[in-house]
């Protein structure tokens, strides 16, 4: 009998150790609980505006679209900023406002302006309360949306203008229709799978009269081509049903990009932006039937793939706007060309979106690749809105100041150094511009604070000394005169782990130089697969030949070299090679082969040696350039032979980037083009992180040795900080399945509260700092809901000494401790004394213990609090700021009592009836007397009335913003001060000892209850 | 067209299925979870505790009775900062604003102490105030399922107010209304619920503002046993200064 029993029991121990091992649990987002990332900008050049668009009938109401940093909505004309599309797709390329019902609005994304960074957008979307809520309305794979018009009598019937996939042929791509509000569409307009819709125009005043501009176009990684047989003009007249190829009075042979707009003043007028041969604009007198060449100046045929539009006047026949390099007006119909700019015009380079308010026509805004700005004079100066955080970064890294700094290059806005945390919070001031063009890498030199690196697209790598802002070129250059090097848009430089001082240049080949790039060592061959067809960039551009480096093709586009050995290099190239040399770059072995399910040629986005093994790399491709979304990531234990995929069906990719922990290689960070994904089990199960980092490409990630912090450079969104993820380094399953798990806490360095002027409007950006307190992390299995939970803190005596909220959610929760004690308990009449003593000392240094308290169980750690490294205060002199502040808090609270003994003292003389003016009239005088010495009495804010509390609040809030040593005259003030309290409390109680006995014996006399002095303790409990 | 009619109803059936419990039966279980008859016999208490913000810390003591009168009284540095809805009109003495005098509330001021002086809890007879509640689903919160109940009052104050679907009791509010013309939402966390003779209630009340945490109030303490006299929520006359000649 005993036996059978035995055997279940054997059977349930196997079956529940396997069960338990396949009931790993499941990631899910609620785990990170209040984990989130703080935005440090910048947003003093902010990034690409791609598409404006504002109310009608309140033009301070205004949704600006961003290349990739979302929707952005004002309803102040741009004084504050709000991000309304955060969980969505991040590249927008339209924005329509229905003037009908302002809530409702229509954002198709995906960018228009198809540059070699253009990223890739999911369809339409549309909000009916003003963009809180927004519904998904199809068109998914259209990819990239160029315009939407909705039907000035129709709300319900809106078209979109689809460029289609930029990176291949795709049948969604066109004219699409719906005339239900976006529940069913229907495509129109389509001419063949390469040709989409640029641009998109409707009669205001029939609106069954559109235009449209196809675009036959194909980028891929090594080339571009705008024009193609598909290319036209076409004209509807019955609502979009039908279409017309328009070809009276346009230019014959293969066009490109077309811009098309209709004068809202006189609807018989039409302009035509039609890249060709020859590029003009054509101008229609009689709604599209004949054209007539305006121009076809350099300006009408600036860059047509980034700046093809025309906005016509809303009052003037004959102005239009045509963005370009810069902005340029015609007032005479198209004939000639100049810019608006009178008494201003310091706006970014790159105009893409202008909007004009069609009620006062000297009002504008405008959008660029350095952010959003408005015009009141017509476009003569302009206002930039410093508040639109959509910097895109290419690169970031850090450096080891406390508190650090962060480096990075930006499209089109050049090299910055930014502080991650500022005096009260980061302005635009914490960013500091190092260089010039478009930005990529910037390194802090780690031997040299003053020297930095940074380069400017096509591998222009620059030293730049930070003191005198000198900059000296220092790109390799080939030793054979016959080879040309060829330098990715987005060259990589890449600092040696283990070597200080030796750094890396990518070209064809592997550059490496110990002298700060005076002489470098060509340490590869070429690395890449050499085709001569991807190097045709000469040729690039379609009918409008643009050769920007952009295109540079075959080229390094990766670096990584082993933390635990410097002889393993790891090189990934944008033509789809992987390279390895296990011996500081003598041989070269392309491990490419071994990579499984990977397509030939797929550009290798990330290599990144581990930091454990000297064996193990992760590498990520991204194949969106080659038309494929799909997530790459693998990983490699053997230095490259065999490698497992990491990627996951919930991985909304492509990917972009992956991070290994510097402490637990089981924990890796995954950027996609659509946000942070995090693993705890190296890579099985991944799940997004959402905690403030919206849907936005991920270009490269960074973790702060000394801090812990993960740091987002984000290519829409600039730098975002998820502060101290040390937290995570812990979550394993034990501890996800705690119902309460504290992690340990970090020492905690005093610090001295810092003073800073917030008058600069409210248009300025700001992101917070870290908190300044003890953060105490803490994992939670469910949600507290019933019975008492808090935090307690007790000191090394084991005295609780504060006692805090505690957080309540799923998840990770973060409590701050701010280390100080309770104010002094003062009677203050007025707010001066009140607002100087409303802050208690610092608690001293010492070991601390932090417990959870949750009903009847405890959660302890300990925590260590310290004086700062400071090389200003002796340890001594902070032991003295400590002890004099003490004896000023003391002294307030001590002259605090007695005046509260005093008043209700008085209090009780004045409620006992048989007690007058004759027997105790003149004590209570002498009482009233000195209350107004010790404390002021004037309920005004600025009284001047000081008295000795007052006296004593001064040294105390003099004192206590600086951590060392006191000076001598507050040190001798506080002692005076100390004597004259020592001598009017003496007095007081010599008075009270005299004449309280006094009133006693009438009172007993009468059978009356006596009076009882308040004693300190009493005052101390109340 | 049989089998259009056909699916429509089975349509419609599906639909209450989904929303099987209605908002009142929802409410109800509210009722009986927070004690609110017992509440409402009681018809008064006082609440002890702390208002937190940010590194202040200010005691915090509230005054409640039937049907619609509220005192708070925060001390700041021994200063005392009142705000108080005698039934009808809201005052408050603010002595960082410059005076130790009671003034009388906005009539912004005055809707917002009409919530926080409603004994009964905002959908005690939701009917008679003339508020409209639905209930819009059920979402997760932490991944344990919640109601999302909407009330709405008359002056266009939109309040969520998500509800624990296991204990009936609120977990968040979302506050949306408008401040000064500008419209806001606060959120409020509430947690630490505790039953003190039978009446359950947060004591911990966090408020959060974009995110960030505005205040945290902590409850120490609730006496149900008081007898709060009406002339404690009234403003006190003033006698109107004496011209200075």
């Amino acid at each position: 009998m005993k036996k059978i029993l035995l055997v279940p029991f054997v059977l349930l121990l196997i079956f529940g150790t396997v069960q338990s091992r396949n009931q790993k649990k499941k990631l899910k987002p609620s785990f990170f609980g209040e984990l989130k990332a703080r935005e440090i900008g910048p947003a003093v050049m902010s990034g690409r505006i791609s598409a404006i668009d504002a109310s009608h009938n309140n033009p301070l109401l205004v949704y600006v679209g961003s290349a990739g940093g979302g929707v952005w909505k004002t309803k102040n004309g741009g004084t504050t900023f709000k991000p309304v599309f955060d969980e969505h797709v991040q590249s927008i390329g339209a924005i329509a406002i229905d003037q009908k019902h302002n809530d409702t609005v229509w954002v198709g994304t995906g960018e228009a302006w198809t540059r070699n960074s253009v990223s890739v957008g999911k369809g339409v979307f549309k909000t009916t309360n003003g963009g809180e809520d927004w519904s998904f309305m199809g068109l998914k794979g259209t990819d990239n949306i160029a315009d939407i018009v909705i039907n000035p009598d129709n709300s319900n019937e809106v078209f979109v203008a689809a460029l289609g996939n930029i990176w291949k042929s795709n049948s969604e791509r066109g004219v699409f229709k719906t005339s239900d509000g976006g529940r069913t569409w229907k495509k129109v307009l389509f001419v063949d799978e390469n040709t989409g819709c640029s641009d998109l125009a409707i009669d205001p005043s029939n609106p069954n009269i559109l235009f449209a501009g196809m675009w036959d176009f194909r980028r891929k990684p090594y080339t571009f081509r705008s024009g193609g047989p598909g290319s036209g003009l076409y004209k509807s007249t019955d609502g979009g049903e039908t279409w017309e190829k328009i070809t009276g009075g346009l230019p014959q042979g293969e066009l490109g990009r077309i811009a098309v707009a209709i004068s809202p003043v006189n609807t018989n007028i039409v302009y035509a932006l039609i890249e060709a041969k020859e590029s003009a604009l054509y101008r229609s007198l009689d709604k599209g039937r004949t054209w007539e060449k305006r121009s076809a100046s350099g300006i009408v045929g600036e860059r047509p793939f980034y700046f093809s539009a025309i906005v016509p006047d809303p009052l003037d026949t004959n102005r239009f706007y045509k963005p370009g390099f810069t902005l340029y007006v015609s007032d005479d119909g198209g004939y000639s060309y100049t810019s608006p700019f009178v008494e201003g015009g310091r706006v970014h380079s790159d105009i893409h979106a202008v909007w004009v308010n069609p009620n006062n026509n000297r009002h504008l805004y405008i959008g660029t690749d350095g952010g959003f700005y408005i015009s009141h004079d017509q476009g003569s100066t302009w206002q930039h809105a410093q508040n639109l955080p959509v910097a895109q970064f290419y690169h970031i890294s850090v450096d080891n100041e406390e508190p650090y700094n962060v480096y990075g290059g930006l499209q089109d806005n050049g090299s910055w150094i930014g502080k991650s945390q500022g005096i009260n919070g980061i302005t635009n001031c914490d960013w500091e511009n190092v260089g010039y063009g478009d930005g990529f890498t910037v390194l802090p030199d780690p031997a040299d604070k003053n020297i930095l690196y940074w380069l400017y697209q096509g591998g222009q790598l620059m030293r730049f000394y930070k003191d005198t802002r000198e900059i000296k070129e220092i790109k390799p250059f080939s030793d054979d005169p016959d080879v040309k090097l060829r330098f990715n848009w987005d060259t990589p430089v890449y600092f040696s782990p283990t070597q200080e001082g030796v750094l890396y240049i990518g070209a064809q080949f592997l550059y490496r130089t110990d002298n700060r790039g005076d002489s470098w060592e060509k340490i590869s061959p070429d690395l890449t697969t050499n085709d001569p067809e991807k190097q045709k960039q000469e040729e690039s551009g379609g009918l409008t030949i643009d050769n920007s480096t952009a295109e540079n093709h075959c080229t390094i586009y990766t670096i990584s070299e082993s933390p635990k050995d410097k002889n393993v290099i790891w090189v990934g190239t944008d033509d789809g090679n992987l390279q390895i040399t296990v011996d500081g770059g003598k041989t070269w072995n392309n491990v490419i082969k071994n990579i499984p399910g990977l397509p030939a040629n797929t550009w290798c986005a990330k290599v990144a040696a581990g930091n454990f093994k000297r064996e193990t790399a992760y590498v990520v491709f991204d194949g969106h350039r080659n038309g494929d979304k799909s997530v790459y990531v693998y990983k490699t234990t053997d230095l490259g032979k065999t490698w497992k995929s990491l990627a996951s069906e919930n991985i909304e990719g492509y990917a972009r980037t992956i991070l290994e922990d510097s402490v637990n290689p089981e924990l890796l960070f995954l950027g996609t083009e659509f946000g942070l994904y995090i693993s705890i089990d190296g890579g099985e199960q991944w799940v997004r992180f959402k905690n403030k980092v919206p849907k936005v490409a991920i270009y490269e990630m960074v973790l702060q040795p000394q801090t812990s912090d993960l740091v987002l450079g984000t290519h829409g969104r600039g730098v975002l900080i998820i502060d101290d993820i040390s937290p995570l380094r812990l979550l394993n399953e034990k501890v996800l399945n705690s119902k309460v798990h504290i992690f340990p806490v970090k020492p905690y360095y005093i610090s001295n509260p810092k003073f800073s002027y917030g008058i600069s409007g409210d248009q300025e950006f700001f992101g917070s700092n870290p908190s300044a307190a003890v953060t105490i992390n803490y994992y939670m299995k469910k949600r507290h809901i019933f019975g008492d939970m808090r935090i307690e803190i007790y000191n090394e005596r084991g005295k609780l000494i504060k006692t805090l909220p505690a957080g309540k959610r799923k998840g990770i929760n973060r409590v701050s401790w701010y280390v100080r004690k309770k104010p002094p308990k003062v009677k203050a009449s007025s707010p001066n004394l009140a607002f100087r003593t409303a802050f208690g000392p610092t608690f001293p240094p010492g070991k601390y213990t932090v417990k959870i308290i949750e009903g009847k169980n405890e959660y302890s750690a300990p925590v260590e609090i310290k004086y700062p490294k400071t090389e200003r205060h002796s340890i001594a002199d902070m032991e003295l700021q400590y002890k004099i502040l003490n004896k000023a808090y003391v002294l307030l609270e001590d002259i605090s009592f007695k005046d509260k003994q005093i008043i209700n003292l008085l209090r009780k003389i004045k409620n006992i009836k048989v007690l007058s003016n004759e027997n105790s009239g003149e004590f209570m005088g002498e009482l009233e007397k000195i209350h107004k010495t010790l404390v002021s009495t004037s309920p005004y804010i600025i009284s001047g009335q000081i008295r000795l509390a007052e006296k004593v609040a001064d040294v105390y809030s003099g004192i206590i913003n600086y951590l060392g040593r006191p000076t001598k005259s507050q040190i001798e003030r506080l002692e005076l001060l100390e004597k004259e309290f020592k001598r009017i409390s003496k007095e007081t109680d010599k008075l009270i000892e005299k004449k309280l006995p006094e009133i006693n014996r009438l009172l007993q006399k009468q059978g009356l209850k006596t009076i009882e002095l308040l004693t300190r303790e009493q005052y101390d409990k109340s | 067209m049989k089998t259009v009619k056909f699916i429509a109803i089975l349509l419609v059936f599906f639909s209450a299925q989904m929303f099987a419990q209605s908002v009142d039966e929802i409410l109800q279980k509210h009722f009986e979870a927070i004690g609110q008859k017992k509440l409402l016999e009681k018809g008064q208490f006082v609440a002890k505790g702390k208002v937190i913000r940010g590194q202040m810390e200010i005691p915090y003591t509230s005054y409640h009775k039937k049907p619609m009168k509220f005192k708070s009284v925060a001390v700041f540095q021994g200063m005392e900062i009142v705000q108080a809805f005698d039934g009808k009109n809201g005052w408050t003495i603010n002595p960082f604003a410059g005076s130790n005098k009671p003034e009388p509330m906005t009539e912004e001021q005055n809707e917002k102490m009409k919530i926080q002086a409603d004994f009964g809890g905002l959908f005690h007879n939701y009917k008679e105030k003339g508020y409209k509640v639905n209930l819009l689903g059920k979402e997760t919160m932490d991944d344990a399922d919640v109601y999302v109940i909407q009330l709405i009052r008359p002056n266009g104050d939109d309040i969520k107010v998500y509800m624990d679907a296991e204990n009936y009791v609120i977990l968040k509010t979302k506050f949306k209304t408008k401040v000064r013309g500008v419209e806001q939402e606060f959120e409020t966390y509430l947690s630490n619920y505790k039953s003190v003779d039978g009446i359950v209630d947060p004591f911990d009340i966090e408020t959060k503002l974009k995110g960030n945490t505005v205040s945290h109030i902590v409850i120490d303490s609730i006496d149900y046993n008081v007898d709060l006299p009406d002339s404690i929520f009234v403003m006190p006359e003033q006698k109107p200064e004496k011209d200075k000649k």
